[in-house]
């Protein structure tokens, strides 16, 4: 996903100046985030974080906080379907029309975002592992590919010691922004749930950042990289299957990066849909709810409707730029964040303790 | 009595109405002769009154036999009167007598869902029948029937059969709600019934599964689902449902592992292939032609050199052409339906092709489509794949590659989405040992 948001193209233009030391702290960084955020969820069975700001905090300071929480949410979706519907025109229909092109991924996510909870995550798990085995061929494609330059890495690699930049960091977090999930599909953990395989989430981190980092180096050489926008659909269009109906890799790769983008955004859509209406004040979260709401269809056309009126301001500039914006906003609203809800979780811990001794029910820290 | 009911009928010219005289007694009999067993009725009735007659004897079957039940209530006399049964009036007390005619007396062999090496029997259209095949093959004490009857004219006998156990149970409430809501002038096939109880009449997909396999109902039974028998089907209507019940065949079941495992695969792939081979066509040779190796890109356009119209054109034709053949072969007595067959696939094919209406590559796709589609065990989800097929026709007119990319993530967002009677419909890790999702890309 970060391929979408300019995150290696970031990273790359940083690459004498810090980018390998930034990747390095981002995996420290973002881990430690994600591991302590999933923890703390862990405390808090089948509630989202709405649920969980409302719990233990004043009306005053949790609204601003879960508005501010879907903007940055709703704005992440929009600039992927900003970059994605860029990217499809340039790629495949470059005479298409771009509206006509965002019309039909608007639709799209509209109609994925706005649906229950429960749906959506269901619909992740199965695109996710439709996705994997071909994620897993490219990905195995471009590390045995013989005109990737080895020696190109190694040369990157050796600016390891170069002090990490603020914005690489910011950008390089991103790998591990997966957690931020559990601020709404918390809901549907039963108590008592664990995650499991929780080593993973550092090694898969590190294993996607060095990939997308460094394979596109390997292909286009030192300098060559930064010349490109869209850099990794210009390193996939590098390499070649000799069998089979699909000559090139490109478009097995936008296929892949496709269903992503659209899960992705389908996911920011849904969580800053779910947050907006928490902010209503007779909300009742529900996980599942069949048929879907009118309001959500409502809240999910405005983001739609938004998408449009972002993509008739932006171009590949500014879009860029934007988005490196937000990528520097959302790692600090991350930290934040990830402090908010440990002081949360202390909060509720000392409450248990002192209500344990007269019989309390509420076992948070189970 | 015989007065009551003859006014009440309208004395109908099918109905027999006697007062039998055996020189001791009399007894006034009624019933329509087309609905009962008239066997059943000389030997249950006509014997023991005439050629046996004893007063004592006569009156003690009548109170103590099976068949016969007290009827004092005038209004219930012309319900069972239509049921098929046998009424008689002895010393002032009106009785009932079961003489239904059954038209069958075995289990069928299956037609639509046929198997290799599995059991042969398949259900029948007598709900009696049905349910002992069902108590046969599910032989547990857990094992509920409870009886109802829908339709005002018709009032068919439903059977909602499950094991009480392992039934789910929020499904089964969701299925009383939504039998109550169930109102209908005429009840005659399972699949009316499971119209009626579907989530809406939009819904593209099924969520209940018909079968005509008593093992299959058993299987599901097994599984906490809950089965309902109609009277007059031979088919018994599952509920709940998932995605993947649709593609088992009962087969797989009685087969090696792997074998199983590789058919099923081979299935999805058919499923795929009928779903989206249309539109491909369409995308790559309309829009992306560079999406496929160039020497194919190059045959493709090379067979569409003769064919003086767009792409989206030969596919209307020629999907038009294939879904008026499968019809026709349904509809058309089995005499005909091969000829029909060879026709149309064989002979018009070839000449549509040399006459340059469509290119050999569509003929070919077109078949693809066609057999793949037959490989959906089920009948009911094969029409909706056969259905689906032109939302992905259409949107690939308009966007090409990226229009087939969006529908088929927009379909898996519709299946996650559908709740078939309170359960998903397609989720691969179900709630109660379920992981977060979680992505790092």
């Amino acid at each position: 996903m970060n391929i979408m948001l300019f995150v290696p193209h970031i990273l790359v233009k940083d690459r004498f100046d810090g980018a390998v030391m930034s990747l390095l702290a981002a995996i420290a960084i973002g881990s430690l985030i994600a591991i302590v955020n999933a923890w703390c969820f862990q405390q808090f069975p089948q509630m989202g974080l709405p649920e969980i700001l409302d719990q233990h905090l004043p009306k005053v300071l949790s609204l601003p906080l879960i508005a501010f929480t879907a903007l940055t949410w709703m704005s992440g979706g929009i600039f992927v379907v900003y970059s994605f519907t860029r990217t499809m025109g340039i790629f495949f229909n470059p005479e298409m029309n771009e509206y006509l092109f965002l019309f039909i991924m608007v639709m799209a996510c509209l109609f994925a975002g706005s649906r229950s909870s429960r749906s959506v995550q269901f619909a992740l798990e199965v695109l996710l592992l439709l996705c994997a085995p071909l994620g897993l061929f490219i990905l195995f494609k471009t590390t045995t590919d013989r005109l990737v330059s080895w020696d190109a890495m190694r040369v990157i690699a050796g600016y390891v010691r170069h002090p990490p930049s603020f914005r690489s960091v910011a950008a390089a977090t991103f790998l591990f922004s997966g957690y931020l999930n559990m601020q709404i599909f918390n809901r549907l953990n039963p108590p008592g749930f664990r995650l499991k395989h929780r080593w993973l989430i550092p090694l898969l981190g590190a294993s996607f950042a060095f990939f997308t980092f460094f394979i596109p180096i390997g292909f286009h050489g030192t300098i060559g990289v930064d010349q490109y926008m869209y850099l990794w659909s210009v390193t996939a269009d590098s390499m070649v299957l000799k069998y089979g109906f699909v000559q090139r890799v490109v478009y097995l790769f936008l296929l892949v990066f496709s269903i992503l983008s659209l899960m992705f955004v389908m996911n920011t859509y849904h969580c800053a849909m779910e947050m907006f209406k928490a902010c209503w004040i007779q909300y009742q979260a529900k996980a599942e709810e069949s048929p879907v709401p009118k309001s959500n269809w409502i809240i999910c056309a405005i983001f739609g409707a938004l998408s449009f009126a972002y993509a008739s301001w932006s171009n590949d500039q500014k879009n860029q730029w934007a988005t490196e914006w937000w990528l520097i906003g959302r790692f600090c609203v991350e930290i934040f964040a990830t402090c908010i809800t440990l002081i949360i979780v202390y909060l509720a811990r000392k409450k248990t303790k002192v209500r344990a001794p007269r019989g309390g029910t509420a076992n948070y820290g189970k | 009595m015989i007065e009551e009911v003859k006014a009440k009928l309208g004395n109908p010219a099918d109905l027999t109405t006697e007062i039998m005289d055996n020189g001791y007694t009399t007894m006034e009999l009624c019933f329509f002769p087309s609905m009962c067993d008239s066997h059943q009725v000389k030997d249950g009735i006509l014997i023991p009154f005439s050629y046996r007659f004893d007063p004592d004897e006569f009156r003690r079957m009548l109170r103590s036999d099976l068949d016969f039940t007290y009827a004092p209530n005038q209004d219930e006399w012309i319900d069972l009167l239509l049921q098929g049964c046998v009424l008689l009036q002895y010393e002032g007390k009106v009785y009932c007598f079961d003489a239904i005619r059954k038209l069958q007396t075995q289990p069928e062999d299956t037609e639509v869902e046929a198997s290799l090496q599995g059991p042969q029997s398949a259900m029948t259209e007598d709900l009696d029948m049905n349910t002992y095949l069902i108590r046969l093959r599910y032989n547990s004490p857990t094992l509920v029937i409870r009886k109802l009857q829908k339709g005002e004219i018709s009032r068919t006998r439903i059977n909602i059969i499950y094991d009480r156990d392992k039934v789910n149970r929020q499904s089964l409430e969701e299925l009383e709600k939504r039998l109550d809501k169930v109102k209908t002038k005429l009840l005659q096939a399972s699949g009316q019934l499971a119209m009626l109880l579907g989530n809406n009449r939009y819904t593209i997909f099924p969520v209940t599964l018909q079968t005509e396999r008593p093992d299959r109902v058993a299987q599901f039974l097994n599984r906490g689902k809950i089965g309902l028998l109609v009277d007059g089907s031979r088919f018994a209507i599952m509920l709940p449902v998932r995605f993947f019940d649709f593609m088992h065949a009962m087969d797989d079941d009685y087969e090696p592992f792997w074998m199983g495992r590789v058919i099923i695969l081979f299935r999805y792939i058919g499923m795929m292939l009928s779903m989206t081979l249309p539109s491909l066509y369409i995308a790559v040779s309309m829009y992306n032609p560079e999406f496929f190796r160039v020497q194919l890109a190059f045959s493709i356009d090379g067979s569409r050199a003769a064919v003086p119209y767009p792409a989206f054109i030969e596919v209307f034709i020629m999907l038009f052409m294939i879904e008026a053949l499968i019809e026709a072969s349904i509809r058309l007595p089995r005499f005909v339906g091969s000829t029909a067959a060879t026709v149309g696939g064989l002979i018009l094919g070839q000449a549509a092709q040399q006459a340059g209406l469509v290119s050999s590559i569509m003929i070919i796709v077109t078949s693809v489509v066609a057999i793949s589609n037959f490989v959906i065990p089920n009948s009911s989800f094969s029409y909706s794949i056969r259905a689906l097929k032109y939302v992905f026709v259409v949107t690939s007119i308009f966007y090409g590659m990226v229009g087939i990319i969006v529908m088929s993530f927009i379909t898996v967002v519709y299946l996650c989405n559908l709740r078939s009677f309170g359960q998903p419909y397609l989720a691969l890790f179900l709630p109660n040992d379920k992981q977060p999702s979680r992505r790092t890309e």
